[in-house]
């Protein structure tokens, strides 16, 4: 009897550790399972833009300080390190971007806005993630949607939502062909201009197909312009990207530039020491910081009319009096 | 008692005259510097050598130090300018001063906070007449230019317009740089709340 009872003991202590386990284990799986809502706003004061077609995806998490891209995204030369500085951020969406469409990486999650100008898309872990749009013509405007760049951490998980409100333009299409151009720029140390290559040659992409495969070099000044009609999506790609080399890639809806940043191994970042000034700053009875009250930035105009109507009733009470008096 | 209410009266018409005689001569000052200011940009970009298409991309790279270089500023009458902002469709135009003191308002419109290249930059000006008094009266979809010292031009787009405390600091910088780009503001009438306009780079 008692060998049964320590051996139920046993199995009952077992039976409880599994279960623990178990729980514990669904708990985190649910956790990792959870979809973080990101909902995409895409819309301003004049016009709600429907059935835009927005998608997310994972580029990279965060390492200490920095982000590091990860997955598909993990061999592209991108310099990840400096996001003080948000031109620079942009930067970095718009060349995730273009790679993200022209090698035709899947999103994490897609879909088209509503009447309202928003859709529901999804993430289910920490990390960094591209928002980015498809352009597209109606008959009367085009709409070019501006990539961006989200950072979902814990905070936002156990909120379990994240909203983006979108940029982007809508105007109106013009006539005919419209004229597109890309260029190569290279950023090297001062005097080592021999670290630029002969040539390097570029893929134009067309609604995701390539259009055309050209050669920029120092006889064309690195750059190659093209016409064509505006309802087509275009990207660029650089290929043979040359050793020790981060890439940029900036553009409008028609101009793309290719920026090549040299990094050799010995090399630091570029300064980043041009911080934002202060806030405020120079001539006399300047302001040293930004306190919560906003400057005065009008005449004195309110005690006008606090003056007039005191003198009116002033007035009205002292010509009251002296008639009682009378 | 009428007498008081006399004086008070009287005092009213007082400061309303000051008023208008301050105003008017800060638009007077103002359109000095304005006309200076846009002949030396003028100078500025005739000296540059510039003529890509691919320029409208200079400006996004933070390493070249020349973008916001107080060494570059225009100055004039003691003053510091980084650029002019037009608002084509009031017709208005005015000099834009690097850092902002209640005196340099009275002359120009302020770098309040915040680069352009930052995407954050925030101006601010009096609602004088000749100012930014019909700073209301932009509507979303209009256009606004801020032009450099170089003489190149960046447009933006109005996407809002709110009305915030004048004790709101907090609100007026949020979302710079993801929001919006660009905020203009200044006083309502009564000088309690602030007229702010937000602006996307187009």
């Amino acid at each position: 009897m008692k060998l049964k009872f320590s051996q139920l003991a046993k199995a009952v202590l077992c039976t409880a550790a599994m279960a623990v386990s178990a729980l514990g284990s669904m708990t985190i799986s649910a956790s990792a399972a959870d979809n973080i809502n990101v909902d995409i706003v895409c819309k301003n004061d004049t016009t709600t833009v429907s059935n835009a077609e927005w998608s997310i995806y994972k580029v990279g998490e965060r390492k200490e300080a920095d982000f590091v891209l990860t997955g598909e995204f993990s061999d592209y030369p991108i310099d990840m390190s400096d996001f003080t500085d948000a031109s620079k951020m942009q930067a970095v969406a718009d060349t995730l971007d273009n790679y993200a469409k022209t090698d035709g990486i899947t999103p994490v999650s897609t879909g088209k806005t509503d009447a309202n100008g928003e859709v529901k898309l999804s993430a289910d872990s920490v990390g960094l993630y591209l928002v980015s749009g498809k352009s597209f013509e109606n008959t009367t405007a085009k709409f070019t949607p501006s990539p961006s760049l989200i950072e979902i951490d814990k905070d936002i998980v156990a909120e379990g939502q994240i909203t983006v409100y979108t940029k982007f333009t809508y105007e109106e299409i013009p006539a005919g062909d419209s004229d597109y151009g890309v260029r190569k720029s290279w950023i090297v140390p001062d005097g080592q201009e021999k670290l630029i290559p002969d040539n390097i040659k570029v893929e134009i992409y067309r609604d995701g197909k390539l259009f055309d495969t050209v050669t920029l070099n120092a006889d064309n000044n690195w750059e190659y312009f093209w016409k064509d009609n505006s309802a087509a999506e275009w990207t660029v790609k650089e290929i043979d990207i040359p050793a020790n080399y981060t890439v940029v890639t900036k553009s409008n809806d028609k101009l793309f530039l290719i920026e090549n940043t040299y990094k050799s191994d010995s090399s630091s970042n570029t300064d980043s020491s041009s911080s934002t000034p202060d806030s405020s700053s120079s001539g006399s009875d300047s302001s040293s910081s930004t306190p919560d009250s906003i400057p005065q930035t009008g005449s004195l105009n309110w005690p006008v009319p606090v003056l007039i109507g005191g003198g009116v009733i002033l007035i009205a009470a002292g010509w009251r009096v002296s008639r009682k008096e009378k | 008692m009428i007498i008081m209410g006399i004086m008070l009266i009287a005092a009213a018409l007082s400061l309303n005259y000051y008023n208008y005689f301050h105003e008017k001569q800060s638009n007077k000052r103002m359109e000095a510097v304005l006309s200076d200011l846009k002949t030396q940009i003028s100078d500025s970009s005739e000296d540059s050598d510039s003529s890509s298409p691919f320029d409208i991309f200079d400006d996004s790279r933070s390493t070249d130090s020349e973008i916001d270089d107080p060494d570059k500023d225009i100055v004039l009458d003691g003053n510091s300018y980084i650029g002019l902002i037009s608002f084509p469709t009031l017709g208005q135009e005015f000099p834009v001063t690097r850092g902002w003191s209640y005196a340099a308002m009275n002359t120009a419109a302020c770098q309040y906070s915040g680069r352009r290249v930052d995407n954050d930059l925030i101006i601010c000006a009096h609602n004088y007449t000749g100012f930014f008094d019909k700073l209301d009266k932009l509507s979303s979809g209009d256009q606004v230019i801020f032009t450099d010292v170089y003489g190149r031009e960046f447009n933006y787009t109005v996407t809002n317009s709110e009305l915030l405390s004048g004790w709101d600091s907090p609100s007026l910088i949020k979302g710079g740089g993801s929001d919006w780009d660009l905020t203009l503001f200044t006083c309502t009438w009564s000088g309690y709340s602030r007229v702010t306009v937000r602006l996307v780079y187009s």
